[in-house]
Parts: structure tokens; C-alpha cells; sequence
């Protein structure tokens, strides 16, 4: 698919190469920050139009890849920081995908819900503040008078602890599903 | 923190990555250790499945990747040369330097043929239907208030269109090239075949005539063949096949193959308006309740009302585009 990309140019081979290469990695990243699929396909569509604009200056592919990775970063906090100033206006909107809970996922919901109840207090509603209310590690950090760096390991001790008590309860909602 | 601290922590690393947290750094530092084994792979999965299930909210869902190459392509034909930026006069006049060095390599390095194919075709359509041939022969029947979208001459490693709306295709073969309809958040992928593309609020549908064709969203993706139905669930953003069988009518304003079984005359008229680029007039409103049987097979436009007139007993007077039907009715 080289409508632009045109072969004659290494330059635009490059670029198309690196779409390859990072694009997953790019929107991914861009989720976490936006929580939407198509934002965040958007940001990277964005900043490789600006590669593309700067691809005569780019010299190897480590520069770009740092380079991907910050722009993605910039513009994602940048869209941040807009929809604050639309929320403020407009009221919270609805949650898109209330919906999609299909067998396996209302039911792996409920054991998570469970497991996450099951965690140490600290723990619990520091994870809560963080996956439910969304809330930055900072702001966690100042609510509960703790450090930054403690929000960071009991965050990863609640993903430990949730993936090693989940993960072979999600092997068998999905073995049990084959045989429904 | 370098790269080789993350071998020990990465559910604080991952912790900080699912919250937002992460720096573009950590993220490359997450995909780099991603990809270092297959158990990280693995663990990644797991700890990303629990994040997005703890909370009914969006999922993470990969777009396709050679749809949004597509799509950025378009977006770089679709920019205008100069953007008009209004700031400071220096930065401007840096930026329209910038925009035109980019500019004069974007057409320096550009060899004639990939020049000529960077210009896009747009087809759009009112009320009225419209028939097209394809550069690479194929056809294209566009329902009304549609719209599709293709690079001219087809030049590239595959024939791609994009759609919005409805359409009926009849594909030549060619199978070097696939024929790829873009639609929504879905690929329709083909070697050569017959079929039919309808996007609404809620779903996408391709039925397929003749051949197979394969209809894809990121990863997932399902076999359509020729007498079957896909259907996409837009809000559920899942791929299924239509247990019913196939509405020959459906595709009636493209293939002019019509199965009329015990409907109104009223119904048979609208779909042939559409077909055949005409208007149905009934000067006894009554006759619109009659109702008949019949097949046509992409008949020609005299023949179908002449068998009409016959079945139901009715005058039909063809004058330009329309189509007057008179009688005294059907009840006899």
C-alpha cells in the first residue's frame, strides 16, 4: 500500500517501515493515556504526519523511535488537557461501552471485582483510585499522605497479587466456554 | 530507572503503564521487554485482560494497521500545501518554511507514477443510484447517500476503497491485487467476487453473491460466502454470520434480480424506482395495495412492467423516467 510511501525514496520507505514497526506499540501507549481506541489512533496518525513532514532530517531508526514515543507522549497530554477544558462545560458524558459485557467478561468482571475486594485496604483503595477514578499517581500520593513511590509499588503488588489469583480462573471461564 | 531494573519490577513498571503514568521512556521500556520472551508476552497479556475487564469501559482493541496506514495516507493527500497559520509572525514564517521545504521534497522525490496515483477519486450520491466501472474494470453499483473513495488508476499493491454508505461490487479477479473495501472500523478483503456493502447506525453487512470474501476489524475476522451474510455489530464491535438466508431483494437496486413473493405493488415499485433510475406514478392510489408474485432477472425495464400489467390487470405507461400505472384494480 505505497500510495505515498513511494518506493524511489528511502526516506519514505522508512517511514512506512516504521509504521510497521511501531504502530502497535505507539497506540498502545496512546490508550493508556486516552482510554479510547480511536483517540488514540488518531494521536499516532498525527504525529507520523509529522514524521513524514520532517522525514529528510531523520538519520536511523533508534532517534525515531524516541522521538515516536515523546511526540505520542506530548500530544496525548495535550488532548488531555483540552477535554479538561471541554468537561468543564459539558457534562461528564456516558461511559460509550456500558454494554459490551458478554458472558466471559461480566463473569471475569465479577471474580476481579471479588479478588480486588480481597486485597489489603491500602492496597485496594489505591488501586481503586487509580483503575476506577481514574486519578493520577500524584494526586493518590497527596490524598492518602503517602509517597509517589509508594502508590507505585502497591499498585504493582495489586496487579501481582490480581494476575496470580485470576489468571487460572480466567483459564477455566474460557475452557468452560468451549463446551457451552 | 534503566531498562535492566524493569527485569525485577515489571507490575510496578506495567502498574504505571495501564494508569497513564508511564513516560515515553517506560513505554518503550514496556514494548522493548514485551518482546524480549514469550513469557513476557504472556504475562503482559494477562495483567492487560485483568485491567480492562476490572472496569466495564472501553476495551484496548489494535486497530488495523494497514487500514490506518491507509487512512494517514489519505490524511497526506487529503492536507492542504500551506496550512494558514495565524501566530506570531516569526513562527509563521518558520512554519511556512518548513511547509515548503517538506513540500518541494515531497514532490522532488516523487517519481511520475507515484505523482499521478496520489490523486484521490471521490464518488458521492444524492438520492439517485449511481453505476461505475473501476479503473480495474470492476463495478460498482452506489446506493444512494453514499460516498466512495479510491486512489486513482489503482496503481498500488492492492485495490483499496473506502466507503460510507452502500454498495454493490462485481469484482474482476486479479489475484496479485486484492480488493479491499474499507468501511467503518471494518476490512472487507477479496480475490474477485460479487457483493454488497451496507453500513448503518448499528451494523455493517456485506452480502456476498458469488465467490467468498473475508471481513476483518483489527485481529478478528470471519469468512463470508457466496450466499451468506456478515454482519458487524458497530456498539458490540463484534463479527457474526446471519442465520437467515439471503434477501435476493436487497441487492436489487444493483443486480435488477428481483424474487417479488405475495408483495404490495407499492413495495415492487419503490424497488424498482431504484433500480431502473425511474419514477412510479399511481394514478389510482387504490392499485398500490395490489399484490403479485413473480422473478425477474435483470430484465429490461418494459419487460418487467409489461409482466406487471398482465399479472394485476393494469395499464402501465412508461414516458421518459416515469412510470404511470392506471386500472381499475385488482380485485378480479
Amino acid at each position: 500500500m505505497d500510495i505515498h510511501f513511494g518506493k524511489a525514496n528511502d526516506q519514505d520507505k522508512l517511514v512506512e517501515e516504521c509504521f510497521h514497526t511501531y504502530f502497535e506499540g505507539l497506540h498502545r501507549y496512546a490508550f493508556t493515556i486516552l482510554k479510547d481506541n480511536d483517540e488514540a489512533k488518531d494521536a499516532v496518525q498525527a504525529v507520523f504526519l509529522k514524521l513524514w513532514e520532517k522525514r529528510a532530517d531523520i538519520d536511523g531508526q533508534q532517534s525515531i523511535k524516541s522521538y515516536l514515543y515523546t511526540a505520542v507522549y506530548h500530544y496525548c497530554l495535550n488532548v488531555k488537557r483540552h477535554e479538561k477544558v471541554k468537561d468543564n462545560y459539558l457534562a461528564q458524558r456516558p461511559p460509550d461501552f456500558e454494554h459490551r459485557n458478554e458472558l466471559v467478561s461480566k463473569e471475569t468482571h465479577q471474580r476481579i471485582m471479588e479478588h480486588i475486594d480481597n486485597l489489603s485496604p491500602q492496597c485496594r483503595l489505591i488501586f481503586s483510585k487509580s483503575r476506577f477514578e481514574g486519578r493520577k499517581y500524584a494526586e493518590i500520593a497527596a490524598d492518602l499522605g503517602l509517597s509517589v513511590k509508594t502508590v507505585e509499588v502497591q499498585m504493582g503488588k495489586a496487579l501481582k497479587i490480581l494476575r496470580a489469583k485470576l489468571f487460572d480462573v480466567m483459564v477455566m471461564i474460557l475452557f468452560a466456554c468451549l463446551f457451552l | 530507572m534503566s531498562t535492566a531494573d524493569y527485569q525485577n519490577l515489571p507490575y510496578e513498571l506495567l502498574g504505571r503503564y495501564f494508569s497513564g503514568e508511564a513516560t515515553p521512556e517506560e513505554a518503550m521500556a514496556v514494548d522493548d521487554w514485551i518482546r524480549e520472551h514469550r513469557d513476557h508476552r504472556e504475562v503482559y497479556d494477562q495483567v492487560a485482560a485483568i485491567w480492562d475487564d476490572a472496569a466495564l469501559q472501553q476495551r484496548y482493541q489494535l486497530p488495523d494497521r494497514t487500514a490506518a496506514l491507509q487512512e494517514l495516507e489519505a490524511r497526506l493527500a487529503a492536507r492542504p500545501p500551506v496550512r494558514s497559520m495565524v501566530r506570531v509572525g516569526r513562527i509563521a514564517a518558520d512554519v511556512a518554511l518548513l511547509v515548503g521545504i517538506a513540500a518541494a521534497l515531497f514532490f522532488a522525490f516523487r517519481p511520475y507514477g507515484t505523482r499521478k496515483a496520489l490523486a484521490l477519486v471521490m464518488k458521492h450520491t444524492g438520492e439517485a443510484i449511481r453505476r461505475d466501472t473501476l479503473p480495474d474494470q470492476s463495478t460498482v453499483v452506489l446506493n444512494s447517500h453514499s460516498s466512495l473513495q479510491y486512489a486513482s488508476g489503482f496503481q498500488d499493491t492492492a485495490r483499496l476503497v473506502k466507503l460510507l454508505g452502500e454498495a454493490w461490487f462485481d469484482v474482476t479477479s486479479r489475484p496479485d491485487k486484492p480488493f479491499i473495501v474499507s468501511v467503518g472500523d471494518i476490512r472487507v478483503q477479496v480475490l474477485g467476487t460479487s457483493f454488497n456493502v451496507r453500513q448503518s447506525d448499528s451494523t455493517i453487512a456485506v452480502m456476498v453473491k458469488t465467490g467468498a470474501v473475508r471481513m476483518s476489524r483489527g485481529d478478528s475476522s470471519i469468512q463470508v460466502k457466496a450466499g451468506q451474510e456478515g454482519i458487524y455489530h458497530i456498539a458490540r464491535k463484534e463479527l457474526g454470520l446471519t442465520a437467515g438466508a439471503f434477501k435476493t431483494n436487497q441487492l436489487g437496486y444493483a443486480t435488477r434480480v428481483f424474487n417479488f413473493e405475495n408483495i404490495t405493488l407499492k413495495e415492487i415499485a419503490a424497488q424498482l424506482e431504484k433500480a431502473y433510475g425511474v419514477r412510479v406514478v399511481f394514478e389510482n392510489k387504490a392499485l398500490e395495495g395490489c399484490t403479485m408474485s413473480s422473478t425477474f432477472e435483470n430484465k429490461p425495464i418494459e419487460y418487467v412492467f409489461e409482466v406487471i400489467s398482465v399479472t394485476l390487470n393494469v395499464t402501465c405507461r412508461i414516458e421518459k423516467d416515469k412510470v404511470f400505472i392506471s386500472g381499475a384494480g385488482c380485485g378480479g
